[in-house]
């Protein structure tokens, strides 16, 4: 199957070609993007994951590869699906800019999530900067540019820092291909392991919005059209949560594990993510713009993400993946409801959207199930999430039942200022003329339904989920000999 | 030979970082990051460097006997790519400071943002 | 404009990049087990052993000079840039286009007219442009035999753009700039695409059987460096129009 590298090659033309095509480019904007979904559902349906393609005819080590796996093809189809869900939000004209930028944003992530070289990953990640950087400064005005400018100096210093780690890597290793670093990993020196995973993991933090490098989060959350909240939102935290993924578990670590010289490491990555998750709670909290709030939630979400992973622990693992697929439901609706609201209400402070929960009840009946799902109400797609990373993390060090009680002071937090939003929703207040029509209604209800089912059914993706944990179990071995052959 | 090179290259990495770090006026900042590009890109050469080391450029058939004396060619594959990213978001920021400047009314990096600009 | 830093941020800044330091010297003298960053470590026990030895499909092929190899650049790095990794240069070349798009569309529109130039430069503009092309020329055409190659091509060629601009010789528009950039952009993936139907593997080098040291040989590099060239000098070049007036 080596044309999987078309999902990356066809946005990239569609870029170039973009520049010329006016008015048809919201029209090959969906074309390109229906396509890139098709494409990685037909490759899940095949049935020949998992695969290694070699770009060029180079075996791998010594060229570039795109390695395709059962963590892939998910990570996958949750970008591609989010790309098109954030595409049916623009509703007016957008230059030619815009509409390039999209393009190389839909290639960089999905590359981001194929490839199977460290440097071509770096060189994605910095692709997926650039676009942002664009897309954020879109409407050029006051706030755009100070967040903008902001997110593109902390993020060109962060990049620098993996180059050096890349770099490192090279010097020791002598290769740059993840299987094969994964392979010798085991000859390095402690000391030496743990430098180039801190340097390695300050670049992965900007994406994950965990302190001390997300200042730019709910600026640029802010600053940015709708459309742009939900590429943010749907498409480049969903390719960092697989960077860290892939990353710290698969390349740098036995088994999953996090082996005990770095232990230290993933005391610090817990340490952080305590932090990162009271601030988001805590700003939150005295936010009264409904999009940072959902900025702020977004960051506390992911600093719970964090957590698990670093615990080190197959159930909490589990765990964290039930976090990451319900905060992208959740959020994706969240956006998308807060987008149309501030549209009729006319302003985004969520007390001028008193009311409107009465005349369109379906929007708010979804919010309210997400936010009930972000909490961890059970029957709800983040209880599971919860219950597992909470219940292993009680059996586990001090460190882990400190985290458990951060984590369930986070979510009443959340509880106080979700449910307030709802309130103001639903209560009684004057509206204006409507101008909404009934079809915007329609996503966020299919995807409050898809979280129902999660929550109350959990098996439905539970089995994906083992088998996503089963292949991190049985790394590096098994990644390995799909891409290297036995020597 | 080597040390001399990473000795310096980590020095100006640093440099940069502390302008990054604690300089308010942006162009100020633009330039320190540029600091610590041309840092990381020397770093980033020197760990291809061997003593007494010659180019990998094939002349004749002598240099092909030479084959083990050359550096590695690798990392300056790692480099070029760096300095275009270097300058890309060089020009960007650049890009994006002229417009600061004009719709916050300076050019300093914290300038409040909620207030009304004179702005485009 | 005065610049006026607080202390305490000085003194934070000097103390984080004093930890930072100290954490490095404390990594690099550990005397554990296993491979150290200040290891001395050869090219030939890295990757880059099969690069120079061209052995990468075949483990024991040899090559001589004049002879055909499995890549057939004398240039090495070139080779690695252009042959083995060239899914890296690629992207590269779209980090630059989407950089300056944004560059393009970020700053504000404010034009300025050129000022009229000196005689000195009014005479020797031409001459200089035609050098400076033919330097360009140069040094992307032999990209795969000495130093150079695509990108200090793509600037020097841009440079003669910049010195007919600063003499007021309007030699190309900004809408052309655009659509060469466009054609090049296209070109290089469609190129990758073909080789995709022929050979099975995108970007694969389909032209075999040259000879190392030929200007001739290199199989794709030098089209794919002169596409780049191009490419980049389009882009610079529209940095300078965003600055003067038609």
């Amino acid at each position: 199957m080596n044309s999987i590298v078309f999902l990356v090659v066809i946005p990239i033309i569609a870029a170039f070609l973009s520049l010329f095509l006016g008015k048809v480019n919201k029209l090959i904007a969906y074309i390109v993007t229906i396509f890139n979904l098709s494409f990685s559902v037909v490759v899940l349906v095949s049935g020949k994951i998992p695969f290694n393609v070699a770009i060029g005819g180079w075996r791998a080590p010594y060229g570039i590869n795109f390695v395709v796996t059962d963590i892939t093809i998910f990570f996958l189809l949750l970008i591609n699906v989010a790309a098109v869900l954030s595409l049916t939000t623009i509703k007016e004209h957008m230059e030619y800019q815009f509409y390039a930028f999209y393009f190389i944003l839909l290639a960089a992530t999905n590359g981001m999530v194929l490839t199977g070289d460290i440097f071509n990953f770096y060189l994605f990640t910095e692709l997926t900067t650039f676009a942002i950087g664009g897309l954020v400064a879109y409407k050029r005005d006051r706030l755009a540019t100070g967040a903008s400018l902001k997110y593109l100096i902390l993020s060109s210093t962060a990049s620098i820092f993996s180059l050096a780690a890349i770099g490192l890597i090279y010097k020791t290793l002598g290769t740059l291909n993840f299987a094969d670093i994964a392979s010798k990993i085991s000859n390095l020196n402690k000391a030496s392991l743990s430098l180039i995973l801190i340097l390695f993991i300050s670049s992965m933090l900007v994406e994950l919005k965990i302190f001390p490098f997300n200042l730019w989060v709910v600026k640029a959350y802010d600053a940015s059209i709708p459309a742009v909240n939900l590429f943010l939102h749907g498409m480049v935290s969903t390719a960092g949560v697989y960077g860290a993924i892939r990353i710290l578990l698969m390349v740098f670590s036995k088994n999953g594990v996090m082996s005990d010289q770095s232990s230290n490491i993933a005391n610090i990555l817990i340490l952080l993510a305590f932090i990162t998750v009271m601030i988001g709670e805590i700003g939150a909290l005295t936010e009264k713009n409904l999009i940072k709030v959902l900025a702020f939630s977004s960051m506390a979400q992911l600093g719970i993400f964090l957590f698990g992973i670093s615990l080190g622990n197959y159930e909490a693992l589990k765990g964290a993946f039930y976090i990451v697929i319900s905060n992208y439901f959740a959020k994706l609706i969240m956006f998308i409801v807060a987008k149309n609201y501030s549209v009729v209400a006319g302003s985004r402070n969520y007390n001028a959207m008193k009311g409107l929960g009465r005349k369109y009840p379906g929007l708010a009946i979804a919010f309210t199930i997400s936010a009930l799902s972000l909490m961890g109400m059970p029957f709800f797609a983040g209880f599971w999430g919860k219950l597992s990373i909470v219940g292993n993390a009680l059996l586990m060090d001090k460190i882990a039942i400190t985290g458990v009680i951060i984590i369930l002071i986070s979510s009443v937090i959340e509880g106080v200022y979700y449910l307030r939003i709802s309130h103001t929703f639903f209560s009684d207040g004057n509206i204006q003329d409507t101008k909404l029509s009934r079809i915007n209604c329609v996503l966020p209800i299919i995807l409050a339904a898809v979280i129902l089912i999660i929550g109350i059914y959990p098996n439905s993706i539970e089995n994906i989920i083992w088998t996503m944990i089963n292949e991190i179990q049985n790394t590096p071995e098994k990644y390995i000999q799909v891409i290297l052959p036995l020597k | 030979m080597t040390q001399v090179f990473i000795l310096s290259s980590l020095s100006l990495m640093f440099i940069g970082l502390y302008g990054v770090l604690t300089r308010k006026n942006l162009l100020k900042i633009i330039i320190a990051l540029n600091i610590i590009e041309t840092g990381i890109n020397l770093l980033l050469v020197s760990f291809g460097y061997i003593d007494h080391g010659i180019t990998p450029i094939l002349t004749s058939q002598e240099s092909i006997l030479n084959l083990n004396k050359m550096v590695d060619p690798v990392p300056q594959a790692l480099v070029l790519t760096s300095i275009v990213i270097g300058l890309g978001t060089t020009a960007f920021a650049l890009a994006l400071a002229i417009r600061y400047k004009i719709t916050h009314n300076s050019i300093l990096i914290n300038a409040s943002e909620e207030e009304e600009g004179r702005g485009i | 404009m005065k610049d006026e830093t607080s202390v305490l941020v000085n003194i934070i800044a000097f103390l984080i990049l004093f930890v930072i330091g100290i954490y490095i010297y404390i990594v690099a003298i550990d005397t554990g087990a296993g491979i150290k960053i200040t290891d001395n470590i050869t090219p030939t026990m890295r990757v880059a052993d099969k690069y120079l030895n061209k052995n990468v499909l075949d483990d024991n092929s040899t090559y001589q000079w004049g002879g055909t190899a499995e890549d057939t650049a004398a240039n090495i790095v070139t080779s690695v840039v252009v042959d083995y990794r060239l899914f890296d240069t690629t992207l590269e070349v779209i980090v630059l286009f989407i950089t300056i798009l944004g560059f393009g569309f970020v700053i504000p529109k404010d034009k300025r007219k050129i000022i009229k130039p000196t005689t000195i430069l009014n005479r020797w503009a031409p001459i200089l442009m035609l050098l400076m092309l033919m330097i360009g020329g140069y040094t992307f055409i032999n990209g795969h035999l000495s130093p150079g190659g695509g990108f200090p091509a793509g600037a020097i060629i841009s440079t003669a753009i910049l010195t007919g601009v600063l003499t007021g010789r309007r030699t190309i528009s900004q809408k052309s700039l655009k659509i060469i950039e466009a054609i090049t952009g296209i070109s290089i993936f469609s190129i990758g695409i073909i080789s995709y139907f022929l050979t099975g593997s995108f970007f694969q080098n389909f032209i075999l059987n040259d000879k190392i040291g030929d200007l001739f040989s290199g199989g794709l590099i030098p089209i794919f460096y002169g596409l780049i060239a191009f490419k980049v000098a389009a882009e610079l070049s529209n940095i300078y129009f965003e600055f003067y007036e038609e």
